[in-house]
């Protein structure tokens, strides 16, 4: 009887409470990116990217928006989220955002309260970009088209990704970076910042799409730095692969190192297993650290004429590329720190680590003392090739002269 | 009329007729055979209702003393010739007086034997047992003023010839199969173990069909009391007739409501050999090309004995493959409608933008679109197993362009859809064994309704169910997932993966044999 009596309980158990998160593909909207603007009533504008999926699909494209940018404004990002389908026909899912994109002035104003909704929304995921656009609004980073990924945010995470694989110009912050950052004691967080290149109001067609030059380019501008969750500044991109370095991102990237006595004519370094190792002491509330950089390359230009075939040459080179490397990160540390002064590169959680209980006297004030810290750099650079070519044809139409 | 006839009316009273026949030799009117030759052939020819097949052949041999022979048999079951060579011709030549005083004889069997050249010759006065056995093929010889019948064996059934397996067939390894007839199957087996140890039992059953079964093994090596098991269940069986070996397997079967299978049916003898070798039993049925063979296991459904004749990377690769391919064949239905209406999460973003792109604009709901996919591929293959040869094109044409091409182009379903359904399809026809791939066939609707009703949860609740089921099944006692539940590490040589023949030296416990090893230890010199 039990036996009977289950079979259609179960059945019922399905039918009554299945079903609830049920969305059908053709129903819903794929947000590729977001965008938070602050309006001059310090109210929040929220501007959604969604995808027109058919536009995006080379076989059933047929030449319309690839996507629909609206925007809304209200309280909070949160409820604003829900209330999009004022403007859209479907139900917008989250789920796969790929960037989120916050107005410079949103950013000095501070971002935690609309960083706690991404973190705990249960749709978004947390491998999304975190990103600033720099003069310019942020809507209008979103809106701006480009033939390739076609959606605005697409295009934008497939070029941070490809810059920081080459170059290694940029973090690619994730929501767990800033979170982390925010809540630790010794790091402050980093984003990347974007701007348009062009006539930023002809971004938003889809005749920008069509031109070999694009009217309006979304580009990669500079690193964003904060200070408790509000943004104070920004640093340039040779410094932002420094950062990377420190941080011990760096994939791949390439130095121009100048050689000695000539000025104007350039070695170019093609760097790979970069690596980065901070140590360092706390004493009577000063602090003193040393930098050790490491990186194996090969040569990918040799203006200087140098002869390759000794061994000499790649010990000079290899020096030469020491020197700079030390000094530009050198530069690079001390902007920080007599310009912004804080720590973004996290050189108090070395301390925090390693000497917990000297750090929890100055961790109130880390900043403070970083912006003091006495900072050695010591690179190791290895020439390991010189790509396809040892002798390069320059040395012998020199000779002919 | 005699009551026999009269008991043929009803099947239930067919049953009672058999089991009251021993009572019933009291009368003596009716069913008993007489000292008249003519009375006694009629008595046989109204037991079976004079068909037109029975062939009776009467000679006088002796007109003055009304001494006379009668040969009845039926007509396609005997061998024509052998009747004319080997028993007319004997018995005509004989003087009659001397067969009259063969007869008086109490020995009479062994001194007519003498004469008439068959392989077997046996007396009888009970007019039932004569009935079956000239039902059997046999020739029943009627002398006059005698009691006895002699019955000399002469079947012969047309039978097909031996052709190549079509349901499990193989690239490399043995190219025959199993035939209806019982003997032949037989025979393709002793052929392979020619070996004393190898048994055959007979056993009946079929109240009205006394279909012909036998239960075979090899002794010392299969476990008695499986053994035992199985002959009990044999005998239990009431049924009224066996006309196919699942006849017999959906009664000694552990769990009858499982819908896996709990004996392999193969119609392969080197499938028969080798599981013989391992220690289990093989049941022969007539009038079938299948035999079981039990204990199985679950893994044994996808052991394909193409595995052992490839070397054994590849062997262990189509393996894997084939666990693979049952698992699309069980989930993707399921996992598709799932993650398509509950997890889009979890679809990479750009597969994500091709399938909504793909879903754009088409009018029903993925489930309903994914459930009258399938349903349409099982009409299909259905109507393929089932449609006159003839038509075969026409019907594979209209499938496959018309329902599948015209109705993505028409944008009633998606292609996404027809690419899982396809995929499911196949994927199920690469199972060695049917009968597997007619569980995984029900199980995808069953999976399929649980995701569209509760995403990623009902499948892994339906997963939860199907393995606790098959953790619980059992055949002939033992453990039908075994060797993974219970695990046992040094059984897992011939599961996912099959090591090289000379590795396994031990047989496969599953079935509990009662040697261990296949060749004794320290060297195969010794040949048992």
């Amino acid at each position: 009887m039990k036996k009977i009596l289950l079979a259609p309980m179960l059945i019922m158990v399905l039918c009554l409470s299945g079903c609830w998160d049920y969305r059908e593909l053709a129903d819903v909207t794929v947000v590729t990116g977001i965008a938070v603007d602050k309006t001059q009533n310090n109210k929040y504008k929220l501007t959604v990217e969604g995808i027109n999926a058919q536009e995006l699909n080379n076989r059933t494209a047929a030449g319309y928006a690839p996507s629909i940018v609206y925007s809304l404004s209200g309280n909070s990002i949160a409820e604003l989220t829900q209330k999009m389908n004022i403007g859209f026909s479907r139900n917008l899912i989250y789920s796969h955002m790929r960037i989120l994109i916050i107005s410079e002035t949103a950013a000095r104003e501070g971002i935690t309260e609309f960083i706690d909704f991404l973190e705990r929304d249960r749709e978004i995921r947390d491998d999304f970009r975190l990103i600033i656009s720099r003069r310019t609004s942020a809507a209008q980073i979103l809106k701006t088209t480009y033939p390739f990924q076609k959606s605005s945010s697409l295009k934008l995470f497939k070029q941070m990704d490809s810059f920081r694989r080459n170059w290694g110009g940029n973090p690619s912050v994730q929501l767990n970076d800033v979170v982390n950052a925010l809540t630790s004691p010794a790091v402050q967080p980093v984003m990347e910042a974007v701007t348009i290149q062009g006539k930023a109001s002809k971004g938003p067609s889809v005749e920008n799409m069509k031109k070999v030059t694009p009217d309006a380019l979304v580009v990669l501008d500079s690193l964003g730095i904060f200070r408790e969750g509000k943004l104070i500044g920004f640093l340039p991109l040779n410094d932002s692969r420094y950062y990377v370095w420190l941080r011990g991102k760096l994939d791949h990237t390439a130095f121009s190192i100048e050689c000695r006595k000539q000025n104007n004519n350039f070695i170019t370094l093609r760097a790979y297993n970069n690596k980065s190792k901070i140590t360092g002491h706390l004493e009577d509330g000063k602090a003193a650290f040393k930098v050790k950089l490491q990186l194996e390359g090969f040569l990918d230009s040799n203006h200087c004429g140098k002869d390759l075939n000794k061994v000499e040459t790649y010990k000079e080179y290899e020096k030469l590329a020491e020197k700079y490397i030390e000094k530009e990160m050198k530069l690079s540390i001390n902007k920080v720190q007599k310009k912004y002064k804080i720590d973004v590169y996290g050189f108090g959680e070395y301390l925090y680590r390693n000497d917990y209980k000297n750090f929890k006297t100055v961790e109130h004030n880390w900043d403070n003392v970083f912006k003091n810290a006495k900072v050695e750099v010591d690179a190791k650079v290895k020439l390991r090739r010189t790509a396809l070519r040892t002798k390069s044809f320059i040395s012998e139409t020199k000779a002919k002269h | 009329m005699p009551s026999f006839f009269k008991n043929k009316k009803t099947k239930t009273q067919t049953t009672i007729d058999s089991s009251s026949s021993k009572p019933s030799n009291g009368k003596q009117d009716e069913t008993t055979l007489t000292f008249e030759i003519d009375k006694n052939v009629q008595l046989i020819k109204d037991c079976m209702g004079n068909p037109p097949d029975l062939n009776v052949r009467k000679i006088i041999i002796d007109a003055s003393s009304d001494f006379s022979i009668a040969m009845i048999r039926m007509d396609g079951m005997s061998d024509k010739k052998e009747v004319d060579f080997s028993v007319i011709e004997p018995l005509s030549k004989l003087n009659f007086q001397e067969l009259r005083e063969q007869l008086d004889n109490p020995n009479s069997a062994e001194v007519l034997g003498r004469l008439i050249a068959v392989n077997k010759l046996e007396k009888m006065n009970n007019l039932e047992k004569v009935v079956k056995s000239i039902l059997q093929g046999n020739t029943a010889i009627l002398f006059s003023h005698t009691q006895q019948i002699f019955l000399a064996s002469t079947r012969l059934i047309d039978k097909r010839g031996l052709s190549e397996p079509t349901s499990q067939t193989v690239i490399r390894g043995p190219k025959d199969s199993f035939t209806e007839d019982l003997r032949t199957n037989t025979s393709l087996v002793r052929a392979r173990i020619t070996n004393p140890k190898l048994r055959i039992e007979t056993l009946n059953a079929g109240e009205i069909t006394h279909t012909n079964i036998e239960l075979m093994y090899l002794k010392g090596i299969a476990n008695d009391s499986i053994l035992q098991e199985v002959r009990s269940r044999i005998k239990k069986i009431k049924i009224d007739a066996i006309l196919e070996s699942s006849y017999i397997e959906e009664f000694i079967q552990d769990s009858k409501n499982s819908i896996f299978p709990t004996l392999i049916s193969t119609e392969r003898p080197d499938v028969v050999v080798a599981n013989l070798l391992e220690g289990r039993f093989a049941i022969f049925v007539y009038g079938t090309p299948y035999v079981l063979i039990g204990p199985a296991t679950f893994i044994q459904f996808f052991q394909s004995p193409e595995d052992y004749y490839q070397n054994y990377y590849m062997g262990s690769f189509i393996r894997i493959l084939r666990f693979v391919a049952f698992f699309i064949a069980l989930y993707i239905p399921g996992l598709y409608v799932a993650i398509m209406t509950h997890h889009h999460a979890l679809i990479p973003t750009t597969l994500l933008i091709t399938l909504a792109g793909q879903r754009e604009g088409v009018p029903f709901p993925i489930v309903v679109e994914a459930l009258i996919m399938e349903l349409v591929f099982e009409v299909l293959r259905e109507a393929g197993v089932r449609m006159p040869r003839a038509v075969g094109q026409t019907v594979s044409i209209v499938g496959a362009l018309i329902l599948g091409q015209a109705a993505v182009e028409a944008g009633f379903v998606s292609a996404s859809t027809v690419i899982v359904v396809s995929l499911t399809a196949i994927a199920n026809f690469t199972m060695p064994f049917f009968n597997v791939a007619i569980a995984a066939r029900i199980l995808r609707f069953f999976l399929l309704l649980l995701g569209s009703f509760i995403g990623m949860y009902g499948i892994l609740l339906g997963t939860f169910m199907i393995l606790a089921h098959l953790c619980s099944l059992r055949s002939f006692g033992l453990p039908y997932f075994d060797p993974i539940t219970p695990f046992k590490l040094l059984e897992q040589k011939d599961v996912f993966i099959r090591l090289p023949l000379p590795k396994q030296r031990t047989r496969p416990q599953p079935a509990r044999p009662e040697q261990k090893f296949r060749v004794k230890r320290g060297g195969s010199q010794n040949e048992t």
